[in-house]
């Protein structure tokens, strides 16, 4: 009966381990597949509509990181270090991927203008994985000091009234009551006759 | 309906101004304010104009309208009644920019930067039963704001009013004149947020109310006042409001006046917060609750303060028909005893039927208690006892028949009473001197009946 345990635990260690192996292996080349794989997807695309949804992806990247800078600054300004130490890791990885960005952009259009579509669909593939880093960078710096801060949201409330409200201006408030309008004054007195 | 009667209709359906503020207008609550009973369409702004005279910006509406009545107790004497059949005239004018209705159908109510309204009215009373035979009385007022649409805002105002139905029994006397003449003078400065939903406005106000007759000339009286109102509205058509009101009166001619009633200057206070607004499709209220002080000079009558409170119910159970519910506690200055506290129920009724025939009613009954009321030794009492109390009641029935849209007849029914067992004592100053009708109460019916032209 021991035996079988020791071998269920040995034959499950075993499965655990080669997991282990399998994943640690894989994540190897995951951005290399990752970047296959969005290529792959996005093959389908033209030349130009590559060019433009990079060049998206590029403008998308630096409303965020200007966004991030300014968040920085911001904190900068008014003190708070937790916040700035915060913020300053994930302003510099945006710097970093803006500037990688841009450059596979320009390999974009190097690539498509010699007509070399495996090195097009590769570096477009790249841009949409610095897409989702954009993405992720601008989620952690929104958790920096919490949303709310700097996520306004719609800033227009917008209600609907019933049609058949009363005509009233709720602003316009009476300032007076009805009253019987005959003011106590004296009657005036007169000589004896 | 015709067309120009319709566009009346819609007007008053559109109109920021609901329908029972204008009875609230008919009837002033301060006593020292109005003498004597408008016309019951002078009260009636929203229902007593037509479409109207465009000329370019501006509107025009003119008016004219003759009445005879009857009024069975002139100079509301306690015992001995005089009534008298009363003719009235009544000419009238109205200026002002374009109105909301006006606007919208052209460029929008919003885009005004600067809107102008004045009114002229002149009445003329004469009584054919009475000595006190004709005298002219009206209103003239004006209105300018600036940018009242904007962020910030100014305006500025006056309004004057002249009344001159005898308001005591003075018929000892002669035949005097029951003129009296109010002015008011209001400047504001208005701030609100983009959406118009917090609004703040301060202001200063100026009062002056003088009458004719130097029996009643010790009564003239001049008020300074601060005014400051914050009002936050929010869905869907309600808002909380918060007001303050500092006052000084001052009498102007007591000591030269053979009056002999003891007048004081006061300082005052007051402020109220409450809620006004729109509870349902059909229902709206007005709640509020505030504090009063006043101190007046001298150590001669008593200063005052309390808690001051209101509450009204509005019912719209029809479209054209609007029924409105109150109670009002408050301090009042007052020509006797420098205040008057009064707790006041009021019901008020305002139908139209078919866009043609418009029916009002209203009833107010109230308690009314004085302050210390002296003579001027500042020791005699007044009256037969220090302070004056007084159960005071209005019955108001008026009708009105549009029978085209520049042609109307209308109709006026109205009881007036105040039911006290005060009595005013002979001055004490002068041995020779008596009142001639003592006794305070009095009971007045009246009836009218009459046409207006307005356009």
């Amino acid at each position: 009966m021991r035996d079988r345990i020791r071998q269920f635990l040995a034959a499950l260690a075993g499965v655990g381990l080669a997991a282990t192996g399998i994943g640690f292996a894989s994540a190897q080349t995951d951005d290399e597949d990752d970047a296959s794989l969005a290529a792959t997807q996005q093959v389908q695309l033209g030349s130009e509509e590559q060019i433009e949804e990079a060049e998206s992806i590029l403008e998308r990247g630096q409303t965020i990181c200007e966004r991030v800078g300014t968040m920085k600054d911001t904190a900068q300004r008014g003190g708070d270090i937790i916040l700035v130490d915060c913020l300053t890791p994930l302003s510099a990885q945006c710097s970093a991927n803006l500037t990688s960005a841009n450059e596979r952009v320009g390999f974009l259009r190097e690539a498509v203008s010699n007509r070399d579509t495996e090195t097009a669909n590769h570096q477009y593939g790249m841009l949409v994985l610095l897409e989702d880093n954009f993405d992720v960078l601008d989620g952690e710096a929104n958790t920096c000091l919490g949303e709310e801060d700097f996520e306004v949201g719609d800033d227009r409330l917008t209600v609907t009234e019933p049609e058949d409200l009363p005509d009233e201006d709720p602003m316009n408030v009476p300032t007076s009551t009805p009253d019987v309008p005959v003011p106590f004054i004296p009657p005036p007195a007169s000589a004896v006759m | 309906m015709s067309p120009l009667l319709s566009d009346l209709v819609v007007k008053r359906a559109r109109s920021s101004s609901p329908a029972w503020a204008l009875a609230l207008a008919l009837l002033s609550p301060v006593i020292p304010a109005t003498v004597g009973a408008q016309p019951s369409w002078l009260a009636d702004r929203m229902d007593r104009d037509g479409p109207g005279i465009r000329a370019g910006r501006l509107e025009l509406h003119p008016s004219f309208a003759a009445e005879i009545g009857y009024d069975a107790n002139v100079f509301l004497e306690d015992q001995g009644t005089n009534g008298s059949v009363v003719l009235q005239l009544v000419a009238g004018l109205t200026l002002s920019t374009l109105g909301a209705e006006r606007m919208e159908e052209a460029e929008g109510a919003d885009t005004q930067k600067l809107t102008f309204t004045s009114s002229l009215h002149v009445n003329y009373f004469q009584y054919l039963n009475t000595p006190n035979g004709g005298n002219v009385g009206g209103d003239l007022s004006a209105q300018l704001v600036v940018l009242p649409q904007g962020r910030f805002g100014f305006s500025i105002s006056e309004s004057f009013t002249r009344t001159v139905r005898p308001f005591v029994d003075a018929t000892g006397s002669g035949s005097p004149s029951y003129g009296q003449n109010t002015s008011v003078t209001q400047a504001n400065l208005r701030f609100q947020s983009p959406g118009g939903n917090l609004r703040s406005t301060v202001g200063y106000r100026l009062r002056a109310a003088f009458f004719d007759s130097t029996l009643f000339q010790a009564n003239n009286n001049l008020t300074h006042g601060l005014t400051s109102e914050l009002t936050w509205a929010f869905f869907p058509r309600t808002a909380l409001f918060w007001n303050m009101d500092a006052s000084f009166m001052d009498y102007r001619d007591n000591a030269d006046s053979p009056a002999y009633q003891l007048l004081r200057g006061s300082r005052s206070v007051s402020t109220s917060i409450g809620v006004n607004g729109v509870l349902s499709t059909r229902v709206s209220a007005t709640l509020g609750v505030g504090y009063t002080a006043s101190i007046y000079e001298g150590d001669v009558v008593d200063d005052v303060d309390g808690i001051t409170a209101r509450a009204e119910l509005r019912l719209r159970p029809r479209d054209m028909i609007n029924l409105s519910f109150g109670y009002s506690h408050g301090i009042a200055q007052s020509y006797i005893g420098g205040y008057v506290m009064q707790d006041n129920l009021y019901a008020q009724a305002q139908m139209m039927f078919g866009g043609r025939f418009l029916l009002g009613l209203q009833l107010t009954g109230g308690y009314n208690r004085s302050g210390v009321a002296l003579q001027s030794d500042g020791m005699t009492p007044l009256g037969n006892s220090l302070r004056r109390k007084d159960f005071r009641t209005l019955a108001q029935l008026y009708a009105e028949y549009r029978a085209t849209s520049w042609l109307a007849v209308l109709t006026h029914i109205e009881y007036q009473a105040d039911m006290t067992d005060y009595r005013f004592a002979d001055p004490v100053s002068d041995m020779s001197v008596v009142i001639p009708d003592p006794g305070a109460g009095y009971q007045r019916v009246e009836a009218w009946l009459g046409v207006r032209i307005f356009r």
